[in-house]
C-alpha cells in the first residue's frame, strides 16, 4: 500500500471535498507520481489559486503557496525564476486557470517556463456554488446560466498547445493509473507542462444538470473517454461530445529560465 | 436549565450543522411558515468557506413586533451535530433550550451538564427513509411549539418536494407529522412554552433578503445590463438579475474576470444601458482601473460592493465593513462619486433604485456598500409600491453640433448614446476637449478637470441626509453606517435611554452640507464600525470635521449582535 500519508498534513484532515468529489483522486495520482519521481518534499514547491481544488495545497506536507483567485501562475514563474532548483507546480482550477487566470495560463505557455500545472476541470465553479465556467459545455444549466450556457467553452488543452506549452496531456478520474503516469511525465518534462484532468463535481454541477452522484459521473467519464491513438482515427463529428486523453503534446523547446540563465552567462562573458 | 421554559415574545432560534445538512432548507421552510402564520421574523446566517462539511448557523428570530437585528441570545438551538454544540458554546446559558438528538450529540464523552431535550432524530429518520428527514422532523417539532396550523406545513412540503415526486412527499409529511408529534408533547406538558403573537398583517407582507433587496431596486431603477464575476457574498445579486433577465429584459453577464465584467458594463452604459456590476473587496480591486475609465468618460455606472474581511482572500463568507476608504479612493485621477450604505431592506431596496438615476443624471459612479451580513439577512416588510419609484431619462438626442463634454455650469454634459441623433458621440480615456477629442492643451485641462469637479458640487442637491432617532438634545451621539444600523437602533432602544440620539448615515459620500448641524449638541460622540480602523470616523474628521470621542470596532469577521453593542455602548456612554 502506498503511504500517502507521508506526503500529507495530517493534522489538517479531513479533507473539504465533498463525497463523490473527483478532486481526492487527482491528489492521490500526484503524491504517487511525486514519490515515483523521488523528489524531496522540500525541493518540491506547490502554488495554488481560489478554489475547491486549490484548498489541495492547504493538506499537503510540501511549500505551499495558495495565492489569490487566479495568479497561482504568475505567482509560481516568479518562484521559478528566483529559485530554479526548485520543482513547482500549480494546482489549480478551470475557473482559476483559464477565465481570471486565463491571460496568465496562455503567457506562461508561451514563455515555456518549467512548472507544471495540474488543471482540475469540473466545468464548473465549485467553491462558489455552482456559476458557469469558460468549460461549462454549451446549454449546461448553472447558477448564472439558470436557462442552460449559452456560450461557447474552451479546450483548455488546446488553448496550451497552441500558446506553446511543451507537453500536454489529458486524463480523467475514472483512469487514475494513466493520469499518473501523465503527471509524472509532466513534472519530469523540462518547461511549461499541463495536465488537465476531468473531475466531478457532483454538487455544483452533477446535481443542476441532473447528471447523479459521483460514481455516474465517473462512470459517464470512462462512457466518454476515446484514447487519442483511437481519436486520430475518428471524425470531428464522432468526436463531438468526447474526451481525448493521452499525451496529446510532447515537444522540445528551449525553456524559460535557461534562456534567461544563457543571456546572464553571456553577459559575465 | 431546568426543562419548564416559558420563552417571551421574541425568541431567537439557531439551528447549526454542517454545510450539505439542510439547514438552509430548514431555515427556507421555517422562513415562509412563519410569514405566512402572520409572526414578524427575521433570519441571518453565517457559513464557513466551504461546501461541504465545517459548522454553519442560522438565527432565526420569531416576533411578536418587526425584528431586524442579530442578538447573541439562543433562546432554542437545534443543533445537527456534535460541532456545534462546541463552536457556539460560549452562548449557550441556562435558558438555552436545547433540542436534538441526544445520543447523536453527547456521545460516550459529551458535556453531560449540558440538558437537551431528546428527539431521536437519526432513528427515526432512518426509519422514515434517510438522515436528510432530521431536517423535516425539526421543522414538524418547530410548527408544534409555535402552533403553526398543519396543512399550511403539508402544502408548503408539497410546493417544495413536488417535483422529486409523490414518494418523496409523502415521506416529508410524514416526517413532519412524526416532529409535530414530538413538539406537541413538549408544548402540551409545558415543558416548552412561547408567548409569541401573531403581527398585523405580516402574512401579506413579503420577506426578502438584502441582496434582493438591492436587486429588486435596481430592477425598479431601469437596469438592464449587468456584467460581473461571481465573488461572495456579492453573487445573489447577479443570479437574480440573471434569473429575472427574461422578465425584465435585463442582460445578465458572467465575464472571464471583474476586469472583463466592469468594461462591459462601461461599454454597454456609453451604449445607453443601465449597467452596474456586483462584486466583493478582491474582485472590486480588479475593476479599479475602469472605474478611472468611467471618471474620465463620465460614463453612469452602478458599483455593488459587498464587503468581507480583507486583506487578499481574507475570510470569504465573513462580513466587514473594511472597504469604506477604498471606495472612496479607489481610481486614478481626481473624479467625482457617490457613496450609499443601506442599513435597511428597505434603504437597500431605494438607494438601488436612486444609484441608478443619480448615475445618469450627474454621470459619475455610484457605488452601494454592503456587506455578508447585510445580503444574507432577511426579514418580512410590506410590499413595495413600485409605481411610487420614478426614472428620469437623462438622454438626449445628439444633434448637429453636439457636444459630449460641453463645458456646462454645475459641471453635467448633455448626455447621448451613439446612434441617436444625427452626431457622433465620442469617449476617450485620456483627456480631451469638449468633443471629446484627444487634447494635451493645458488650459483645456484646467476647464475639465474643474467641469468634472464641480459634479461633486451639484449632486450635493441631491444628497441624503443622515437619519437622526432620539431626543434633540442628547449628550451622546451614536454613529452608525450602513449595516449596523439596525442592530445598533435596537440596542440603543433596549438601553432606555433619554440622552442617547443616534445618527446613521446611508449616504457617507459625499456628505451632505448641514452634516455639521447633527453634531451640535453632542459631547460625545461615539462611532460605531464593523472594522479595525474606524474608517467612517476617519471620513467624518477629514470632510465635516467632526470631533469623534469614542469608538466601538469589531473585525473578527461576524457582525455585531444587539448584546455586544449594549455592553460597549454602557461602558462608553456618559
Ligand atoms: C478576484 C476574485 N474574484 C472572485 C473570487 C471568488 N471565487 C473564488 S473560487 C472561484 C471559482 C472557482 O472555480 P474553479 O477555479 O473552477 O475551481 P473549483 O472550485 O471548481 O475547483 C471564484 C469565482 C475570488 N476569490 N477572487
Ligand atoms: S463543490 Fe464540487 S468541486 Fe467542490 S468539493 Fe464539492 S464536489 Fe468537489
Amino acid at each position: 500500500m502506498f503511504d500517502y500519508m507521508k506526503y500529507m498534513r495530517q493534522d489538517k484532515l479531513p479533507l473539504i471535498w465533498c463525497a463523490g468529489c473527483g478532486d481526492g483522486i487527482v491528489l492521490k495520482s500526484m503524491l504517487r507520481a511525486i514519490d515515483k519521481i523521488g523528489l524531496d518534499q522540500n525541493e518540491v514547491c506547490m502554488v495554488s489559486g481560489i478554489g475547491c481544488s486549490s484548498r489541495l495545497t492547504g493538506y499537503v506536507d510540501f511549500n505551499t503557496l495558495h495565492t489569490t483567485h487566479g495568479r497561482a501562475i504568475p505567482f509560481a514563474t516568479g518562484v521559478k525564476m528566483a529559485k530554479p532548483e526548485l520543482t513547482v507546480i500549480v494546482v489549480t482550477g478551470d475557473g482559476d486557470a483559464t477565465a481570471i487566470g486565463g491571460n496568465h495560463y496562455i503567457h506562461a505557455a508561451r514563455r515555456n517556463i518549467d512548472i507544471t500545472v495540474i488543471l482540475f476541470n469540473n466545468n464548473i465553479y465549485g467553491m462558489t456554488g455552482g456559476q458557469v465556467s469558460p468549460t461549462t459545455p454549451i446549454g449546461k444549466k448553472a447558477s448564472t446560466a439558470p436557462f442552460g450556457n449559452p456560450e461557447n467553452s474552451f479546450n483548455i488543452s488546446g488553448l496550451a498547445e497552441a500558446a506553446g506549452a511543451s507537453f500536454v496531456a489529458r486524463g480523467t478520474v475514472h483512469d487514475a493509473i494513466p493520469l499518473e503516469k501523465y503527471i509524472e511525465k509532466a513534472i519530469r518534462k523540462k518547461g511549461f507542462s499541463v495536465v488537465e484532468v476531468m473531475t466531478p463535481c457532483p454538487t455544483a454541477y452533477g446535481r443542476r444538470n441532473k447528471l447523479g452522484n459521483g460514481a455516474a459521473m465517473i462512470k459517464q467519464l470512462k462512457e466518454d473517454t476515446v484514447p487519442l491513438s483511437r481519436a486520430q482515427k475518428m471524425s470531428d463529428e464522432e468526436l463531438q461530445d468526447k474526451i481525448i486523453t493521452g499525451v496529446l503534446v510532447d515537444v522540445e523547446r528551449p525553456e524559460y529560465t535557461d534562456n534567461y540563465q544563457k543571456l546572464i552567462e553571456r553577459f559575465k562573458g | 436549565m431546568n426543562g419548564n421554559t416559558t420563552k417571551n415574545d421574541d425568541v431567537s432560534i439557531v439551528l447549526g450543522g454542517a454545510a450539505g445538512q439542510g439547514i438552509q432548507t430548514v431555515e427556507q421552510l421555517l422562513v415562509h411558515l412563519f410569514k405566512a402564520s402572520g409572526y414578524h421574523l427575521y433570519a441571518t446566517k453565517e457559513y464557513m468557506s466551504r461546501v461541504r462539511g465545517g459548522s454553519n448557523s442560522t438565527e432565526l428570530r420569531v416576533s411578536s413586533k418587526p425584528v431586524r437585528a442579530f442578538v447573541n441570545r439562543m433562546d432554542f438551538l437545534i443543533p445537527l451535530d456534535k460541532d456545534v454544540l462546541k463552536r457556539l458554546n460560549s452562548r449557550i446559558t441556562d435558558d438555552t433550550v436545547i433540542i436534538g438528538d441526544k445520543k447523536k450529540l453527547l456521545g460516550k464523552n459529551g458535556d453531560e451538564s449540558l440538558d437537551i431535550i431528546d428527539i431521536p432524530l437519526s432513528d427515526l429518520s432512518k426509519e422514515i427513509g434517510g438522515a436528510i428527514y432530521s431536517n423535516i422532523l425539526i421543522v414538524g417539532a418547530l410548527t408544534a411549539i409555535f402552533n403553526i396550523d398543519q396543512e399550511l406545513l403539508h402544502n408548503q412540503l408539497q410546493a417544495s418536494f413536488g417535483a422529486k415526486g409523490e414518494d418523496i412527499v409523502a415521506k416529508n409529511i410524514k416526517a413532519a407529522k412524526i416532529g409535530y408529534g414530538y413538539g406537541q408533547e413538549l408544548a402540551s406538558t409545558g415543558k416548552v412554552k412561547v408567548n409569541v403573537t401573531k403581527g398585523q398583517k405580516v402574512e401579506k407582507q413579503i420577506v426578502i433578503d438584502g441582496s434582493h433587496a438591492v436587486g429588486l431596486g435596481a430592477i425598479a431603477g431601469g437596469c438592464n445590463f449587468i456584467a460581473t464575476y461571481p465573488m461572495s457574498p456579492s453573487t445573489a445579486v447577479l443570479t437574480f438579475l440573471a434569473q429575472q433577465g427574461e422578465r425584465f429584459n435585463i442582460i445578465a453577464e458572467q465575464t472571464e474576470d471583474e476586469i472583463a465584467g466592469m468594461n462591459m458594463a462601461l461599454g454597454a452604459s456609453y451604449a445607453g444601458a443601465r449597467a452596474m456590476v456586483t462584486t466583493s473587496g478582491g474582485g472590486y480591486a480588479l475593476m479599479v482601473e475602469a472605474l478611472s475609465l468611467a471618471g474620465a468618460a463620465e460614463l453612469p455606472l452602478v458599483v455593488h460592493l459587498a464587503q468581507r474581511p480583507g486583506p487578499a482572500t481574507g475570510l470569504p463568507t465573513r462580513s466587514e465593513q473594511g472597504d469604506l476608504l477604498f471606495a472612496l479612493y479607489s481610481g486614478h485621477g481626481e473624479f467625482p462619486r457617490i457613496i450609499y450604505a443601506p442599513g435597511s431592506l428597505l434603504d437597500a431596496f431605494e438607494l438601488s433604485q436612486k444609484a441608478f438615476n443619480m448615475a445618469e443624471k450627474y454621470q459619475v459612479p455610484v457605488f452601494l456598500l454592503t456587506d455578508q451580513y447585510f445580503v444574507d439577512s432577511y426579514y418580512n416588510i410590506p410590499k413595495i409600491d413600485v409605481s411610487k419609484y420614478k426614472n428620469e431619462n437623462y438622454i438626449i438626442k445628439a444633434e448637429k453640433g453636439y457636444k459630449r463634454y460641453e463645458v456646462t455650469e454645475n459641471g453635467v454634459s448633455p448626455r447621448s448614446i451613439p446612434g441617436y441623433g444625427p452626431e457622433v458621440v465620442i469617449a476617450d480615456s485620456h483627456e480631451h476637449d469638449e468633443e471629446g477629442h484627444i487634447s494635451e492643451d493645458h488650459d483645456n485641462r484646467i476647464r475639465m478637470v474643474d467641469k468634472r469637479l464641480r459634479k461633486q458640487g451639484a449632486l450635493l442637491t441631491d444628497a441624503i441626509p443622515p437619519l437622526r432617532e432620539g431626543p434633540d438634545n442628547a449628550a451622546n451621539l451614536v454613529v452608525c453606517w450602513g449595516s449596523t444600523y439596525q442592530i445598533v437602533q435596537e440596542a440603543i432602544n433596549n438601553l432606555g435611554r433619554d440622552d442617547v440620539a443616534l445618527l446613521y448615515f446611508r449616504q457617507v459620500y459625499p456628505f451632505p452640507s448641514n452634516t455639521l448641524d447633527y453634531f451640535r449638541n453632542a459631547k460625545n460622540v461615539i462611532v460605531i464600525e464593523n472594522n479595525a480602523t474606524g474608517q467612517f470616523a476617519q471620513m467624518l474628521h477629514l470632510f465635516p470635521h467632526i470631533e469623534v470621542h469614542q469608538n466601538i470596532l469589531k473585525y473578527n469577521g461576524l457582525p455585531f449582535s444587539v448584546e455586544e453593542v449594549e455592553k460597549e455602548l454602557n461602558q462608553k456612554l456618559k
